[in-house]
């Protein structure tokens, strides 16, 4: 032991003091940052040459990290979801009592409920031409309301579409970041390098490709991190990430099928996938555009299809094919063969339409198809009931519908347009109690993560004055060393010749 | 240990909950100015339907509340006009059975018959907003044909079977020479067929035997027109133009007897089918009288239960915007006070 080490261990303080000291404004500065931000912490050594500052640490906690990972894939599904849904309640307006015949009651149940009374109203005075016209008038209303039903349902598929490829861009992006970090932080944990920053960087760069597709991940002793999806395909692994890839489709129809998203070469969503993808916004999307928009339009398909068969009309004389009455399809002759898509084409017969030169009065009569055959009214009186009894009761009685549309198959019209409402708000109830719930896991999540691994202002000032504290203890050292040293050097000069 | 916190937790919990706290008073507030669920679809889920099916019912029942207003004004104006056929046909029979078979008022009779059946013609041809109530299901078409007006084919069939089964006009004096038996059997056989079964609707009327239909409540559907073809006007039309039309003022007493005696027979035997119609009829109003009150009961049930679903109880939400109000501010304080709380400020 000599004054000489004591200065060096002295020195070896002050450096390691001041390497904490580093370290503190590192973290007081990271945590102000709108990026999340780890803790880092100074690992000192006692050596017998002094102190040492041995690693720099990050806090960290893989568990809570992941399932913070999990519940973001999961709230980012079913916000997709939601916003799909709350698009195709746009086909629904109010459905309280007090808007009735007012037009924010678009519903195709509510329209139905103002046709068939309009019909009623007609046929207790089938004279009446005015009555006749009302009701042509809500028949129209009803068809141009599931035309453009249909067309918000295409919408609603093309706009997930291109989200979908929106968030397959994002990924590939994020992935290719991701590939630059992983790298960065394999060659620091090699070379021994502080690697502390870029490990953050990789973490902020899982949350966000976590939004888009459910991960998970897994670590190699050398630091290099394999990314998975929650269906078991490979992101990326050994360095190199994989392909995602997804062809856009343009223009939605009713019988278009969109495309599913592949990685590594394998589907992640879609009926034909065997390893889906069950969280993240993709998934979501997916679920929309695939499943609910198509079960849904399928119902809007039914009802076209009952109305146009309810309405059509028989031969009276012969036994010629039943021909299209009040509701036909966009200049067709003959009954519409297929279902799907029926939504969109369906139409008032300009036969019987006054705003394009029709007489509404064949309503009563029958004969719209144009055919004389087909004519109901054969003396032509002008109270004939019939006709107008017999569509208000078929109007009522119980039709089948395909299973396709995920409700009743066995129903009135009335009762299967009520249940399409019904199933579609289910839905939306549905996604929004599922979104509060993983709301609440994520936040809770977030808060335990940030709790264990973020950045306590005090604290951290706390440890400044313990730093500066021992920072000042140490320079009094090397000064009272230093002093010895003159001491012992004027004494030396002293010494008799 | 204990456990480690970090400051930019505590200001991001504060501020989610405030968010949090204010987009449930919005919804709050507009719950309370409507009365209704913020989001009725989204509160009720699947029960959304039900509450539309309600809703879908009660406008059924108003729409049929509304028709059956035309069909009383329809029914009130038959009953009326039915009335007062019966009347003047009771009249034409009391002078009849007053004059007791005396060709005395013959004169004053026939005059009486033919003002009757141009009375029964106009009441038959009454209109509704263009619509003949008596057509049955033609009323587009006048029913019966005005026997007076020239050219008329009823008038032209009976002059036409008088002057076959005479050989001569009701009009010549010579009548008086017919035989009541003859005449009887003239009555029997040739005249009346036109008046009963297709030969009313050869010449007379143009009238649908279909009657109209109304649905009066959400389960019945009744009657509720009368037809010109019915057996009451026939006969009232056939006693009507034997007495105004047969020249029954120059008839000799026997024969003047017989038809008056037929007249009579005919004459009852139409009252009593006039009170029976006008009694059927008395019944399709009450029906659609009782069915109003009954549709009225009908609709406030509906409305009650259309009320359950969709209407929130306005105590308790005040009651949760005075909570919230009063956790947001308490939020606000805390957020102000937590600020101060630095060892910077101490340093």
């Amino acid at each position: 032991m000599s004054l000489s080490s004591a200065a060096r261990i002295a020195q070896s303080g002050l450096n390691t003091v001041t390497a904490e000291a580093s370290v503190l404004s590192r973290n007081i500065a990271g945590s102000s940052g709108s990026q999340p931000y780890s803790r880092k912490i100074a690992n000192v050594e006692a050596t017998p040459g002094g102190s040492q500052l041995v690693s720099i640490a990050r806090a960290s906690n893989l568990a809570v990290f992941r399932n913070m990972l999990t519940s973001t894939s999961a709230v980012a599904a079913q916000d997709a979801l939601s916003s799909g849904l709350e698009m195709l309640n746009q086909t629904v307006g109010d459905v309280s009592s007090g808007s009735g015949t007012t037009p924010s009651a678009t519903s195709p149940a509510a329209q139905l409920s103002n046709f068939a009374n309009a019909l009623q109203s007609y046929q207790a005075s089938p004279s009446n031409a005015t009555l006749a016209s009302a009701a042509v008038e809500a028949a129209s209303s009803l068809a141009s309301g599931l035309n453009s039903d249909e067309t918000i349902v295409n919408q609603v598929r093309q706009q997930a579409d291109s989200e979908m490829a929106t968030s397959v861009q994002s990924i590939t992006a994020l992935l290719a970041q991701f590939q630059a970090v992983n790298s960065q932080i394999v060659y620091g944990t090699a070379n021994g390098t502080d690697t502390t920053d870029p490990q953050d960087a990789r973490d902020n760069i899982l949350t966000q490709l976590s939004k888009e597709i459910g991960i998970i991940t897994t670590t190699g002793a050398n630091g290099d991190m394999s990314i998975y999806t929650d269906g078991g395909v490979t992101l990326f692994q050994g360095g190199a990430a994989r392909s995602v890839t997804f062809a856009a489709t343009d223009t939605y129809a009713a019988a278009t099928a969109g495309n599913a998203v592949y990685v590594d070469g394998v589907p992640i969503t879609g009926s034909a996938s065997v390893m889906p993808s069950a969280s993240g916004k993709l998934a979501g999307l997916a679920a929309l555009r695939d499943t609910l928009a198509v079960t849904y339009q399928s119902q809007l398909d039914g009802m076209a299809a009952s109305l146009i068969a309810t309405f059509s009309e028989a031969d009276q004389l012969g036994s010629g094919p039943n021909l299209p009455g009040l509701f036909t399809t966009a200049g067709a002759a003959m009954l519409p063969s297929t279902i799907t898509g029926l939504a969109a084409q369906i139409r008032v017969n300009p036969n019987v339409d006054p705003n394009l030169g029709g007489n509404p009065l064949l309503l009563r009569d029958g004969g719209i198809s144009g055919n004389p055959n087909y004519t109901y009214n054969t003396t032509g009186d002008a109270s004939y009931q019939s006709r107008l009894s017999q569509l208000l009761s078929t109007l009522a009685a119980t039709q089948t519908f395909s299973a396709a549309g995920g409700i009743a198959t066995s129903a009135s019209l009335t009762s299967y347009a009520s249940d399409s409402l019904s199933w579609l708000q289910e839905q939306r109830s549905n996604a929004s109690s599922q979104q509060t719930y993983q709301s609440t896991l994520v936040d809770t999540a977030t808060t335990a993560l940030a709790n264990t691994t973020g950045v306590n202002l005090d604290d951290e000032l706390s440890k400044m004055l313990d730093l500066e504290r021992s920072y000042a203890a140490t320079a009094k050292l090397i000064t009272t060393v230093d002093g010895m040293f003159a001491a012992l050097l004027a004494d030396l000069g002293n010494l008799p010749a | 240990m204990t456990s480690y916190f970090s400051t930019q937790s505590i200001a991001s919990s504060l501020r989610q909950s405030i968010l949090q706290l204010q987009s449930e008073l919005a919804a709050s507030q507009r719950e309370i100015a409507t009365g209704n669920h913020a989001d009725i679809g989204l509160t009720l889920g699947a029960q959304t339907g039900e509450s539309t099916l309600l809703q879908t019912a009660k406008s059924h029942l108003q729409t049929i509340l509304d028709t059956n207003q035309t069909v009383t004004v329809r029914l009130d104006t038959t009953q009326r006009i039915l009335g007062s056929l019966q009347g003047s046909a009771q009249d034409l029979l009391d002078s009849l059975l007053q004059s007791s078979g005396s060709t005395s008022n013959a004169t004053i009779l026939r005059d009486s018959a033919e003002s009757d059946l141009k009375g029964l013609i106009a009441g038959l041809n009454t209109t509704l907003d263009g619509d003949y109530i008596f057509g049955g299901t033609n009323t587009g078409n006048q029913p019966i044909a005005d026997y007076y007006a020239t050219g008329a084919a009823n008038k032209a069939d009976v002059n036409a079977t008088f002057l076959t089964a005479f050989g001569m006009a009701q009009t010549n004096p010579s009548v008086s020479t017919i035989s009541a038996a003859s005449f009887q059997s003239f009555l029997d056989t040739q005249f009346a067929p036109l008046f009963l079964g297709p030969g009313w609707q050869a010449s007379w009327s143009s009238a649908s035997s279909q009657r109209r239909t109304n649905q009066i409540t959400d389960s019945e559907t009744v009657n509720t027109s009368v037809s010109a073809n019915s057996t009451a006007f026939q006969q009232l039309a056939q006693a009507y133009v034997m007495i105004g039309d047969l020249g029954i003022e120059n008839l000799n007493p026997s024969a003047y007897r017989t038809v008056a005696n037929k007249a009579q027979a005919i004459l009852s035997s139409a009252i009593s089918n006039l009170t029976d119609m006008q009694a059927s009829v008395g019944l399709v109003q009450t029906s659609v009288n009782g069915a109003a009150t009954q549709m009225s009961l009908q609709m406030n049930i509906l409305s009650t239960q259309i009320g359950n679903l969709e209407n929130v109880n306005t105590y308790e939400v005040a009651t949760r915007v005075a909570d919230l109000r009063t956790q947001i501010e308490a939020s606000y304080s805390l957020t102000s006070q937590l600020q101060t709380l630095s060892l910077v400020k101490f340093l």
